[in-house]
């Protein structure tokens, strides 16, 4: 049976930013429901906090527990079923929890596996409290291949102020990498780093960055800042 | 002892250092860093160029839980044709280790010093960064204690007042 898409492809090729602007939710009153959907664990890697492992996925054991899910207005047109504010929390095994919100998702009914995002905003929280937050622009996730393909305007923040800027990211959360083939930058008061390509796996353990690295970091792992005036940044090619 | 004659290898652990490369490799899981391809290693008026430079660190693991960053450089391997240059000095060698712990810097393998017309060479050239002190070594092959350092200082060319001293530097033997 040949499935079309069309009106799927369609919706998706919308850049977000021509999207209807959402009014602001408040962070706070997210509604918690969840459904099965991974979020992105960042875990901040080593040498004077060197890089940031973004969007690593968190769960050591998934599938997670399945904590709320909220599938918002639902509409359905043709064959697309079109989410307005999904909301999903839920935790995983060693006590992290998380809370995903999307402006939109699509799904094409004929084809459940995938669901297209938009306005991804996702929050971590490791059981010691410390929590890492993942806005994205776009994303499509394959529930079968349990893969997250982020682009557009990626950035992560943790709480210690580390901040790591993508243009695109692909998660695999089954492998617990996250591979971007765009240029990353990424800040923590440690240490900044630059790089054309990252490529993360083992959840952080082996991390890989290639083409015109640059890493800034100060040997005793002290902050940057400290002691001697930020340079100014040379290209701030992403979105601060 | 050819003290101060070249503290440019001084590098200092509170002043961010800036590393430039074709590739970045870390491994959490042993705490190592690996720069490869046309490494830049740049402190202040000090740089250094190798091929390869290996990053030791200690601290906290992977995901820091809470605590700040912590993380420390404890060790730097340099292979693959060494080129460190500061403030006028150059010097070569095959090698080069910089123990932030113990405060010491050996460049190893030939080594050139070179500042102006002056030339030194030698096998090992170990630098104290506390004391500022460095100590340029010539094992001779036969490894019968100390070699001859063989090195060319033209009086005054050193700039500051360098008194000259060659012949036989029985303090050889490497020190790690």
């Amino acid at each position: 049976m040949h499935v079309d898409t069309g009106a799927f492809d369609g919706l998706k090729a919308v850049p977000a930013w021509q999207q209807p602007r959402r009014q602001p939710r408040s962070w706070h009153d997210a509604r918690r429901h969840s459904r099965a959907v991974r979020v992105l664990r960042i875990g901040l890697p080593a040498l004077a906090l060197l890089t940031v492992a973004w969007l690593i996925v968190s769960a050591r054991a998934f599938p997670p527990t399945i904590g709320n899910v909220d599938l918002g207005e639902v509409g359905l047109d043709g064959t697309t079923l079109t989410m307005e504010n999904p909301a999903l929390s839920g935790y995983n095994e060693n006590g992290t929890s998380y809370e995903v919100t999307a402006a939109r998702a699509l799904q094409d009914v004929t084809n459940p596996r995938i669901v297209t995002l938009q306005l991804i905003d996702g929050t971590m929280t490791k059981p010691d409290g410390t929590k890492v937050r993942v806005t994205a622009a776009d994303g499509v996730y394959d529930s079968e291949e349990q893969t997250l393909k982020l682009s557009n305007d990626i950035v992560v923040r943790a709480d210690d102020g580390s901040r790591a800027f993508l243009r695109s990211a692909d998660v695999d959360m089954k492998a617990g990498s996250i591979v971007s083939t765009e240029p990353i930058r990424a800040e923590t008061p440690g240490g900044r780093i630059r790089a054309d390509t990252m490529d993360i796996a083992e959840r952080g353990a082996h991390m890989l960055f290639k083409g015109k690295v640059v890493v800034e970091l100060r040997l005793d792992g002290g902050s940057l800042d400290d002691r001697t005036a930020r340079k100014p940044q040379e290209n701030p090619a992403d979105v601060e | 002892q050819v003290s101060d004659a070249f503290s440019g290898l001084a590098v200092d652990s509170d002043t961010p250092v800036r590393i430039e490369a074709d590739q970045l490799e870390v491994f959490d899981a042993d705490k190592t860093a690996v720069f490869s391809g046309n490494v830049v290693v740049r402190q202040g008026d000090t740089s250094m160029r190798t091929a390869q430079l290996k990053v030791f660190y200690s601290g906290d693991g992977l995901v820091s839980e809470g605590a700040s960053s912590g993380q420390r450089v404890s060790r730097l391997e340099a292979t693959g044709k060494v080129l460190i240059n500061a403030k006028g000095q150059t010097a070569t060698g095959d090698w080069a280790v910089f123990e932030m712990d113990t405060q010491l810097v050996t460049l190893g393998g030939n080594v050139v010093l070179s500042q102006g017309k002056n030339v030194l060479r030698g096998t090992e050239l170990v630098v104290n960064l506390e004391t500022g002190q460095s100590r340029l070594v010539s094992a001779k092959p036969e490894g019968t204690g100390g070699g001859r350092v063989q090195g060319l200082l033209i009086p005054g060319s050193m700039g500051q007042k360098q008194e000259r001293r060659q012949g036989d530097d029985n303090a050889g033997g490497t020190t790690n």
